[in-house]
């Protein structure tokens, strides 16, 4: 096997294909990415077996044929690379990569014994805005847990129904919901999550405004768009019955400005309990007061103006939900609304009715 | 027998407490010698017999146990010097200890007056040094460091507690003083009963030189022999092994078994009037019998995280990390931990984290001990959850319920009948 290829493409594409790859593995090969280099293309696979990453890349291929190399040495050597070509040549189970003056033999394992690519069943497809998809990603997977004991929790659920796409995601102390409304009927209905890692990485790798297209299929999702595939398992379980604990209404309604909201939370939090990151908040008629209170630590307040005309209550929260809540919002305001301070306090931008956050609070 | 949580040593050395590092003690001179610091260990004499026979004097002289219970299949907690002549020993079958001694009075163990009266031992010695450590139903760990030039020498302030608590209280009880804890409680073995038995830093090496290893308190018998086979019977030659050949036979133990041998342990003297924040709360289980069936192993677990539960509900922590160790039968000690995001709590929680952590070679090996523990607490700070409301309410009325009509009125289902050869005194202290 032979090839040159411009080396910030494959710089790139190990880079895409390297997402994938496991980080700490029993078996070394997981620790490689496959290159496969066929009819004018190099097709580039990284894997920890849950997840998998697939870049095509077009290369002038001298002989075709297939390796398995270590993904990070191989990134390392290829971007260190100060030649703007590079030329991989595979004998047997070594690579020898040249690039300018340098010369590397790298070692790798046979191609034969890399895991086999899964087929993705045919199922529910949709496509969109490669930004979007990493907008709602970026907007709920902070809320999901990495609780070992529940997989269920450990992704964003994804759910299609008629024309509108949901993302959800929960830890069980707060829990972030996004919306969206395609222009074409999905006709299908659809109940799947998707996992953290493979959340993560999409969040990482995709772009804007190119499209990609979902396929959700028995047991795994797929992302196609033109710089790579993605495709990952779906992840265990149930998701829990989220519906059930959205208010349909709220008694206290509470406007204020969003960044003034999170910078007191941010910096009140400061002398907030290592641990618990307890903060309290006092919110009074026209005003909010942020406190945090920590024994051989210290203590902070501070007040901000606000729209609210009930009565006086304390709520406490862990200032680290809350601030992650508050930097995913969007807008100017922020509509904090809530029926009783020991119950879910509901997040959104005001007038944003496709996005919100609920956090619960910890009990005084 | 049940390893309790009081075994702070094992705890600390077991579930990542703090390593031995440099010393971080100012140190006394006395008599022309360096202490790091002067530490007694008092180990009260047949404590609950010798409370029994303040309560009622006509027993004393005669054979006499502390039963665990006036059940008929109760064991022996504690054996008075005159009845351990015939045999009978603590963990005995009552039944078998009256056949070995004929005559033999049996007496209830009332806790509440052992703890009673161990108080008012606090009380004393917290006179000879503020720095008073509760180490269990029986036994006390003073640092007199500060305090123990006012009476000359560290044996002088110990011979004046003794007789102390011999006219305040009528109780006997041997002393050991030394540089740490470890050492001190050694040297308060040397002597026993109504002993006091001084261990100075520059006789401390050549003590330890032809010491056997099992003589050191935490080294049981089954530990000596491994260790004999590694080549060291004696603490000298365990303080000489290199530590990677003991951390490959024993695991996450093995740096402190090296520590032992070399009598070195940095523990505090933790009063018990300390405030300082608790950093884990763990509890730990050494079976009766090794065990392989996955149910049994899963059993103690799940006893162990419902004890843990129990406790941090209780203090009012929450914890973001979960602890396993397993010791399997040859000794060999791992320790794996998960740290998430999520606080817990709940036994249940606990238990699924632990089972998760648990090696999966333990159904063939087997264990001799398990141990649970949940770290990075934070005080009360659990956010209440989106979908385990009537869990955590349930969870609350099981506490009120326990509290109220003792420990074990309600617990899970799997966790019945109790683990077998469990002795039922041990309850009380565990």
């Amino acid at each position: 096997m032979k090839f040159t290829c411009d080396k910030k493409v494959l710089a790139d594409a190990l880079n895409l294909a390297q997402s994938a790859v496991a980080t700490k593995s029993t078996l070394a090969i997981l620790g490689n990415v496959m290159l496969v280099a066929e009819d004018g293309n190099l097709e580039l696979t990284g894997t920890n077996i849950d997840l998998w990453v697939r870049v095509r890349v077009p290369v002038e291929i001298g002989d075709s044929g297939s390796i398995t190399l270590p993904a990070r040495k191989m990134t390392d050597i290829v971007r260190s690379i100060s030649a703007d070509t590079v030329e991989v040549t595979v004998e047997g189970t070594a690579a020898t990569v040249k690039g300018g003056r340098a010369t590397f033999k790298v070692m790798g394992l046979d191609a034969s014994d890399f895991p086999t690519f899964p087929t993705v069943e045919a199922g529910q497809a949709i496509t969109m805005r490669q930004g979007d998809l990493k907008d709602y990603v970026k907007k709920t997977l902070f809320a999901s847990s990495d609780d070992i004991t529940r997989y269920a929790l450990n992704g964003i659920c994804i759910q299609i129904e008629g024309k509108e796409i949901r993302f959800v995601a929960t830890d069980g102390y707060r829990l972030a919901y996004a919306a969206v409304h395609t222009e074409i009927e999905t006709g299908g209905v659809v109940d799947v999550i998707l996992p953290s890692r493979a959340a993560g990485e999409l969040g990482k790798i995709l772009g804007d405004d190119d499209p990609v297209e979902i396929n959700i299929g028995e047991n795994h999702i797929s992302f196609d768009c033109d710089t790579f595939l993605l495709v990952t398992r779906q992840a265990e379980g149930k998701f829990p019955p989220y519906r059930e604990v959205v208010p349909p209404s709220f008694e206290k309604q509470i406007t204020t400005a969003r960044a003034e909201f999170l910078e007191s939370v941010r910096r009140v939090a400061l002398v907030a309990d290592e641990h618990s990151r307890q903060i309290v908040l006092s919110v009074a008629p026209s005003e909010i007061t942020v406190e945090a209170r920590t024994a051989d630590v210290g203590e902070a307040d501070e007040s901000f103006p606000a729209n609210y005309d009930g009565d006086e209550f304390k709520v406490s929260y862990n200032a680290n939900y809350l601030t992650e809540i508050l930097t995913n919002i969007e807008g100017d305001d922020v509509l904090y609304e809530l029926n009783d301070p020991g119950k879910q306090g509901m997040f959104r931008s005001t007038g944003d009715e496709e996005y919100f956050c609920i956090l619960m609070p910890i009990k005084l | 027998m049940w390893g309790s949580t009081t075994g702070l040593a094992t705890r600390q050395s077991l579930l990542g407490g703090k390593r031995p590092g440099a010393s971080a003690f100012p140190g006394v001179d006395i008599a022309g010698e360096r202490w790091e610091r002067v530490v007694l260990h008092i180990d009260m004499d047949q404590f609950f017999c010798a409370v029994e026979r303040r309560v009622n004097p006509a027993l004393t002289g005669k054979p006499l146990v502390v039963t665990g219970s006036r059940k008929k299949r109760s064991v022996v907690a504690a054996a008075s010097y005159e009845s351990r002549e015939f045999g009978v020993k603590a963990g005995m079958p009552v039944g078998e200890a009256k056949r070995r001694c004929r005559g033999l009075i049996t007496v209830p163990a009332d806790i509440h007056r052992y703890t009673h009266a161990l108080r008012k031992v606090v009380v004393i010695a917290s006179r000879f040094t503020p720095v008073v450590e509760i180490s269990s139903i029986d036994e006390l760990a003073l640092d007199a460091t500060e305090t123990c030039k006012r009476y000359g020498s560290p044996d002088e302030l110990a011979a004046q507690l003794k007789e102390a608590i011999r006219i305040e209280l009528g109780l006997s009880c041997s002393i050991g003083v030394a540089e740490n804890k470890l050492l001190a409680k050694y040297a308060a073995g040397t002597e026993k009963p109504d002993g006091l038995s001084m261990l100075r830093p520059s006789e401390t090496s050549d003590r330890l030189e032809n010491l056997p290893t099992t003589d050191m308190p935490g080294v049981g018998e089954k530990v000596g022999e491994y260790l004999a086979e590694l080549g060291a019977r004696t603490c000298g030659e365990l303080g000489r092994l290199p530590v990677n050949r003991l951390k490959a036979r024993f695991g996450v133990v093995g740096e402190s078994l090296r520590m032992l041998g070399r009598g070195i342990d940095r523990r505090p003297v933790v009063p018990f009037w300390s405030d300082e924040e608790v950093k884990s709360v763990g509890n730990s289980l050494t079976v009766p019998r090794d065990v392989r069936k996955p149910k049994e192993i899963g059993r103690v677990l799940l006893w162990l995280s419902e004890r843990v539960g129990r406790r941090l509900r209780s203090d009012g922590y929450v914890g973001r990390r979960v602890t396993c160790a397993v010791r399997y039968p040859d000794f060999y000690t791992v320790a794996r931990s998960h740290a998430q995001k999520r606080f817990v709590d709940d036994g249940g929680d606990i238990y699924r984290c632990a089972a998760m952590l648990l090696p999966k070679d333990v159904t063939e090996k087997g264990i001799r001990m398990l141990a649970v523990s949940v770290s990075m607490l934070a005080r009360g700070a659990r956010p209440s959850h989106l979908f385990e409301n009537k869990r955590d309410k349930l969870t609350e009325a099981i506490d009120r319920l326990n509290e109220l009509y003792g420990r074990d009125c309600l617990v899970r289902a799997a966790l019945l009948p109790d683990l077998p050869g469990a002795p039922l005194y041990r309850e009380h202290f565990g």
